[in-house]
């Protein structure tokens, strides 16, 4: 039995030693190549060898049964090996192949805001590895920056230059130093801006009946417009409704309630501003509608007088210390022509822009001006011009998911980096997103086989370890 | 690096400059006043600790900056510890110890709330980081004694070998701590509790060599005392290439743990 014991130890202390001496020359290959390295076939036996030598020291070393703190940490090293391996990829191709497996071990998944997906993509995010047993749609797509607080809005303009087809082939932007007071070139034309006024917290002014709103549509075309502001009332003639805004939401999202759905308010997630109707037939009949700002074909049905909600111009702006946006008012002339316009974000939003289609003619040439040189191209259309936030670095960004089997919503959460959703076998991670425009999220997708056994093992392995090495002496001492 | 002028850099480079102090006259046997300057240099960190507390308004363990500062004003309690219920010397180790984990408080860590990219805001962050330091500050103790193993002879080498022991016990489940407490924030953070990123693997080695150590002095107890401590010696260094290497060095090439550069 000594002598069984004693080889038993020497092939711990050799597979230790190989093991640290592999681990070192992983660490030269890099992250990749270690990986490949450490899953490989001959790896694969060795991992196996220490498995079976975690069995073998029970085994032939009674104590570590009997002891729960040296159990606890044999226990958990062979529990995370086996879990370990019973998650790798090589496991998952063998069950694969084997079993008829359909389970995926890893991969990527980009959906597009607004749609749904469920085919998992390999790294180079052509090549399909397999599709999930169920859907998920991206409801919402939206990133936190860090504040720069103290720190000005910027101006910059944006002139789009279209092809002799008439399509967008470039976009040329720049920033636009600007001081209030001030008359400054706007770049790629021959227009001047002044900004007349800045005011660092300030809120929107309408002009009467032209507040953000529903507008509804009645038989004969004519348009009303209901302002969003609980309580408010129209009344249609053709078809006959009278039509009431019952809740305004700032961003309206929708959770399962019961055996349907009901909207919430889910302020500064988004940009979804909403507002829930009543429509009350002559007979007394009530029913609710949804005007929402995206996707507004969801909240009609049919028969309805179409509606949609509007975001109406601001005409103007004032002082509001509770605001945590700036207004600027700015002139713009060009060749004669004049314009002044509040520039005015909404309260989450990154920027806002107004169009200088009104003095900036299309086919202004860029730059020069100069006709006896004619672009090949078209020269550019109507510039805008950008009123920008100044963002630090982003703070997180985030995918409102919902997870759908056979059409129906089971299962839904906001992800955002560090906080995954669990569900099928998988989890699925927030990993990137298109840095363009913001409304394509890239997931990536992870299987769980052998999770709860890496876990375990891990929870017997430092507790065991801390029994063992604290515990057990402190219990010693008080014991005398 | 950057030096702070400010209050609270004072009171790190009081506390470094009163550390240094002490491990020298530690070494030249001037105890007394050794341990009164190791103390001062404990009482001056825990006073900027407290001063952190109070001009950040909350409890200094929320960033590097401050496990750092954290892990210097423990050093002392640390040694203390280690006197009285280990029975384990080595002020001067200490010490120094205490001097270079205040370096990087000092000089390196800016002390204002970074705006952290979104992989690293996670509340396992601090714990992960915070481990490790404590366990590589135990596990820095042991491989002072276990130099002074290949250093002494005799009785005092013995001693010295048993000291390294009950040092490594100690700083082996923390050592444990760190690396599962990484496994988890990976999977939460990542994907995956493991990458076989550089980092990782020295970190794995470093851990795969204290437990070889242990398993070896189970069977062989104090038998090959020098080996012993060649064995502690070895995961110390590899502690070291944990800490400095694998984020200067562009050999090892990528990885996750490359986001520090």
């Amino acid at each position: 039995m000594r002598r069984i014991r004693t080889i038993v130890m020497w092939l711990v202390e050799a597979g230790l030693a190989l093991l640290v001496v592999l681990a070192i020359v992983g660490a030269f290959l890099g992250a990749e190549r270690a990986k490949t390295l450490f899953n490989s076939l001959p790896l694969m036996v060795f991992w196996g060898i220490l498995g079976l030598l975690l069995v073998g020291g029970f085994a032939v070393y009674p104590c570590l049964v009997k002891r729960p703190a040296g159990l606890a940490m044999h226990l958990g090293a062979l529990l995370i090996l086996v879990g370990a391996m019973w998650g790798s990829d090589g496991a998952h191709a063998l069950r694969a192949d084997l079993l008829g497996s359909k389970k995926i071990a890893s991969g990527f998944m980009g959906i597009t805001e607004g749609t749904r997906e469920n085919r998992v993509l390999a790294p180079d995010g052509r090549t399909v590895v397999g599709e999930l047993p169920f859907d998920l749609a991206l409801r919402d797509f939206w990133i936190d920056y860090y504040e720069m607080p103290g720190r000005r809005w910027q101006m910059a303009v944006v002139a789009p230059v279209y092809g002799g087809d008439g399509r967008l082939v470039d976009r040329r932007q720049t920033d636009i130093a600007w001081e209030v007071g001030q008359a400054v070139a706007v770049p790629f034309t021959r227009a001047e801006m002044t900004v007349l006024a800045y005011l660092p917290h300030a809120k929107a002014t309408y002009a009467e009946g032209a507040a953000p709103g529903v507008e509804i549509a009645a038989a004969d075309g004519k348009t009303v417009r209901l302002p969003a502001r609980v309580g408010a009332e129209v009344t249609l003639d053709d078809p006959p409704l009278t039509i009431r805004a019952l809740r305004v939401f700032a961003c309206m999202k929708v959770r399962r309630a019961g055996d349907g759905f009901e909207p919430y308010e889910a302020e500064g997630e988004g940009i979804n501003p909403a507002v829930e109707l009543e429509f009350e037939h002559p007979d007394g009949t009530r029913e609710t509608r949804l005007a929402m700002a995206l996707m507004p074909e969801h909240g009609r049905r049919p028969g309805d007088p179409a509606f949609r909600y509007v975001f109406p111009r601001a005409t103007g702006a004032e002082a509001d210390p509770d605001s945590r946006v700036p207004a600027a008012q700015v002139r713009v002339t060009c060749d004669g022509r004049e314009m002044t316009r509040w520039l005015l974000p909404g309260r989450d939003e990154p920027y806002t822009s107004i169009d200088l289609a009104p003095v900036v003619p299309p086919r202004e040439p860029p730059g020069d001006g100069d006709d006896a040189t004619p672009e090949p191209m078209e020269a550019t259309l109507a510039p805008e011009l950008f009123f920008v936030r100044p963002m630090g670095p982003i703070r997180d960004y985030f995918s409102d998911l919902a997870v759908m089997v056979g059409g129906e919503t089971v299962a839904e959460k906001t992800i955002e980096v560090n906080d995954p959703l669990h569900w099928g076998g998988y989890h699925l991670y927030q990993s990137d997103y298109d840095h363009e425009a913001g409304r394509y999220t890239v997931l990536q997708v992870v299987s769980d086989s052998g999770l709860l056994a890496v876990w375990a093992g891990m929870v017997l392995l430092v507790g065991g370890a801390f029994w063992r090495f604290w515990g057990e002496p402190v219990v010693g001492k008080l014991r005398g | 690096m950057a030096i702070k002028v400010t209050i609270l850099g004072l009171f790190i480079y009081a506390a470094m400059g009163l550390y240094g102090l002490a491990a020298i006259l530690f070494v030249v046997r001037v105890r007394r006043v050794a341990w009164v300057l190791y103390g001062a240099g404990c009482a001056v960190a825990a006073a900027g600790w407290a001063y952190r507390w109070v001009d950040a308004g909350h409890v200094p363990l929320q960033n590097l900056f401050e496990v750092f500062l954290t892990l210097g004003a423990l050093m002392f309690p640390i040694t203390l510890f280690g006197r009285r219920l280990l029975k384990v010397g080595g002020e001067a180790g200490d010490a120094v110890l205490g001097l270079v984990i205040l370096v990087p408080a000092g000089l390196v860590f800016s002390a204002e709330p970074k705006m952290l990219p979104p992989a690293l805001q996670s509340w396992l962050f601090v714990p992960h980081v915070a481990a490790y330091m404590l366990a590589y500050v135990v596990m820095g103790k042991a491989a002072f004694q276990a130099f002074s193993v290949l250093l002494r002879s005799g009785e005092q080498r013995l001693r010295a070998e048993r000291d390294t022991h009950v040092v490594v016990r100690l700083g082996f489940p923390l050592l444990t701590l760190g690396l599962v407490l990484g496994a988890v924030w990976g999977k939460i953070a990542w994907g995956d509790y493991w990458n076989w990123d550089p980092k990782e693997l020295w970190s794995l080695a470093a851990w795969l060599v204290f437990l070889g150590y242990l398993h070896f002095r189970y069977v062989y107890g104090k038998r090959y005392p020098r080996a012993n401590a060649a064995i502690v010696l070895l995961g110390a260094g590899l502690i070291l290439v944990t800490l400095l290497w694998v984020n200067l060095a562009r050999i090892f090439a990528g990885g996750l743990h490359s986001y520090a550069t």
